[in-house]
């Protein structure tokens, strides 16, 4: 079997001590990160993309890998807790969860996330590996008419499963993609937007964009608003599940999994939308529905498997064609780009070694992040007992020297300084900075493949229309908006969007 | 989304829309078929003037009801103080080198209406210094400057 060679190479990559200890580095620094209140796992990535620059580019995916699945686990931990969700896709982890935390089962929560986190990883895993060769192969099948049209279903798409106001959501996602555009044009060479200034010839660098976006403008929300944490009292004592426990979380987390390893790999999809429609399903599943938001264990288990799944089965979009589904995936570009890897259909035949080990060391990572979590609870309990006040400055020391790092001058400092006041601005007028990320990522490509699609067709765009797989995409993309269109359906996703309250 | 809040967000769209055309007015448009490097920049420039319309002609339509009162408010303490701190940071480490900004900003942090103690603060803002000398400068050995001499 083809698979199981895969496999086996990927065992020999990742199971060298260097490439063990970077995977254990990056999912304990992730998780270390991840834990604190309103830090989420693309500012967490951001932050730690420093550490990952003078490793030799296996070592650095390998890491950076861990350091995303620590920084998702460890914001499910903040939302046992704390009830203070560190990341989007951990909101659904917070109603059932702190609540179970505060009936003094947090051990019990805190380990049941874990269990079922490690489960949906280790079939996750197994998807990529099947799921990722297969659609690469699909996509050399993809002219310029077909990518473009699926990278523009995967921006809507990423719209209306994101929460918020879908229009504006919309523009969003072109002021990103205008902001992306902004420097020397790869086909032309001529440059646009630069305004004179030196430093952006090259285009704004993505880390400064995200870390402005999702670190400083966090920071200040933060700041600005404070959240009285409480911290469940007594000590965490029983951690291991009883066998009633077990018997009704096991089904939830199973069936979490199958929706992540689904979601995760649609476009626009990933850890954010399973975690909630898993909570939506169990609910309607259970016998006993009013259970829910009152410590319910399948509420907890069912979206930690199927966020952890979903997380991980974002993946194969990204590595397979290059396009990343989610705002997170669109930050792993970017850092395999400053590796000087490009993730595409010819990643996985070009190279293999990479490739498979770093889905083999997902594996590995997800199992250390078990080992390292559930003995290690106590820890994270006192990092959360941290005042803000303490807190914030090194975050924004880490912010600071990372920025840095990538260029080594302090310009992309003061820029990044600039893109936090301008994500404040945007989160105050209700704007959601997520698709604008996506927007940016894709913004180059979009028009690359748009060019070249007219180029071709002497400027017909009939051409998105006879070619039976880009209709195909353009129609699925159609349906989506008509189908936001319809009061019902609108009303319907704001309330699943807003369960939380 | 508050009222308020999306009558600014459909402002804003047209501000941007508006500026990028205004930006790119000396880029070369083209025709479909021969794209000249305007031509993406200007479409999404009108979409999003397009959306900004769509936002506020729904403001305008809906029925103020509770949820809309939330209000555009801006918390301008951390907004200010947070973005100093950054620039901050940006201006002296060229200058003092990497320890002795990290201290400074750190001490700036007081200033932040959080509740605090001072020894604790300190002891925080020397052990970060030393901290990410170690982690970045020595362990990470990126080229940051460490000494003002």
């Amino acid at each position: 079997m083809d698979l199981f060679s895969n496999l086996a190479l990927g065992f020999s990559v990742a199971f060298t001590l260097k490439n063990l200890f970077y995977c254990f580095t990056g999912a304990l620094f992730g998780t270390l990160i991840g834990v604190l209140p309103g830090i989420g796992p693309l500012a967490t990535i951001a932050m730690l993309l420093p550490i990952t620059f003078h490793l030799e580019p296996t070592g650095a995916i390998i890491m950076l890998a861990g350091i995303f699945y620590g920084a998702q686990y460890g914001g499910s931990t903040t939302a046992i807790l704390v009830n203070l969700p560190g990341e989007s896709s951990s909101v659904v982890t917070a109603l059932d969860g702190y609540q179970m935390a505060r009936q003094g089962r947090a051990g019990v929560a805190l380990a049941t996330a874990a269990l079922a986190s490690f489960f949906a990883g280790c079939v996750a895993t197994v998807v990529i590996a099947v799921a990722a060769p297969a659609l690469s192969r699909m996509a050399l099948l993809f002219g310029p008419p077909e990518f473009t049209a699926l990278m523009v279903m995967g921006l809507i798409a990423a719209v209306v499963l994101a929460s918020g106001s879908i229009v504006s959501s919309i523009g969003m996602v072109m002021v990103g993609m205008m902001l992306g555009l902004v420097g020397t044009d790869i086909t032309t060479g001529e440059q646009r937007f630069v305004f004179g200034i030196r430093q952006i010839y090259d285009g704004i660098d993505f880390v400064v964009v995200a870390m402005g976006l999702f670190g400083i403008a966090e920071i200040i929300a933060n700041l600005a608003d404070r959240h009285a944490r409480d911290l469940p009292s007594g000590k965490i004592s029983r951690l291991l599940p009883t066998r009633a426990e077990v018997v009704q979380a096991a089904p939830a987390a199973l069936r979490g999994t199958l929706l992540g390893s689904i979601l995760g790999v649609l476009p626009g999809g990933g850890a954010l939308v399973s975690s909630f429609a898993s909570y939506s399903l169990e609910k309607r599943l259970a016998a006993d529905p009013s259970r829910f938001g009152k410590g319910a264990i399948e509420g907890v288990a069912g979206p930690e498997a199927a966020n952890n799944a979903g997380a991980q089965a974002s993946f194969i979009p990204m590595l397979a064609l290059g396009i990343p589904p989610n705002a997170v995936m669109a930050l792993m570009v970017a850092a395999m780009t400053i590796h000087g890897l490009t993730p595409g259909p010819k990643f996985l035949t070009d190279q293999p070694s990479l490739f498979w080990g770093m889905i083999v060391s997902m594996w590995i990572g997800n199992l250390i992040l078990v080992i390292l979590n559930l003995p290690l609870v106590g820890i994270w309990v006192k990092l959360l007992k941290i005042p803000y006040a303490y807190l914030f400055p090194a975050i924004l020391v880490f912010c600071c020297v990372g920025v840095y790092s990538i260029n080594f001058r302090v310009f992309d400092i003061f820029l990044m300084a600039g893109f936090g006041v301008f994500g404040y601005f945007l989160r105050r007028i209700g704007c959601e900075p997520a698709p604008m990320v996506l927007g940016f990522i894709l913004g180059p490509m979009v028009e690359e493949q748009f060019r070249r699609t007219l180029l071709l067709s002497d400027g017909d765009f009939t051409v998105f229309l006879t070619r039976p797989l880009s209709a195909t995409l353009i129609g699925v993309t159609v349906l989506l908006l008509l189908l936001m269109a319809l009061p019902s359906l609108r009303k319907r996703r704001e309330e699943a969007f807003h369960e939380q309250d | 989304m508050g009222l308020q809040q999306q009558y600014l967000s459909g402002l804003f769209f047209i501000a941007f829309g508006a500026l990028t055309v205004w930006a790119g007015s000396g880029l070369t448009i083209g025709d479909a078929a021969d794209m000249g490097i305007g031509y993406t920049p200007r479409a999404l420039a009108i979409g999003c003037i397009v959306v900004g319309c769509i936002l506020l002609l729904q403001a305008y339509l809906s029925t103020p009801s509770e949820d809309s009162s939330a209000r555009f408010t801006i918390a301008w303490r951390p907004l200010f103080l947070v973005t100093l701190m950054v620039i901050g940071f940006g201006v002296l480490l060229p200058i003092l080198g990497l320890p002795l900004t990290v201290a400074l900003m750190t001490a700036m942090a007081a200033l932040s209406g959080e509740t605090f103690h001072w020894p604790t603060l300190g002891a925080i803002a020397i052990g970060l210094a030393v901290l990410s000398t170690l982690l970045f400068s020595t362990a990470l050995n990126l080229q940051i400057p460490v000494w003002p001499f």
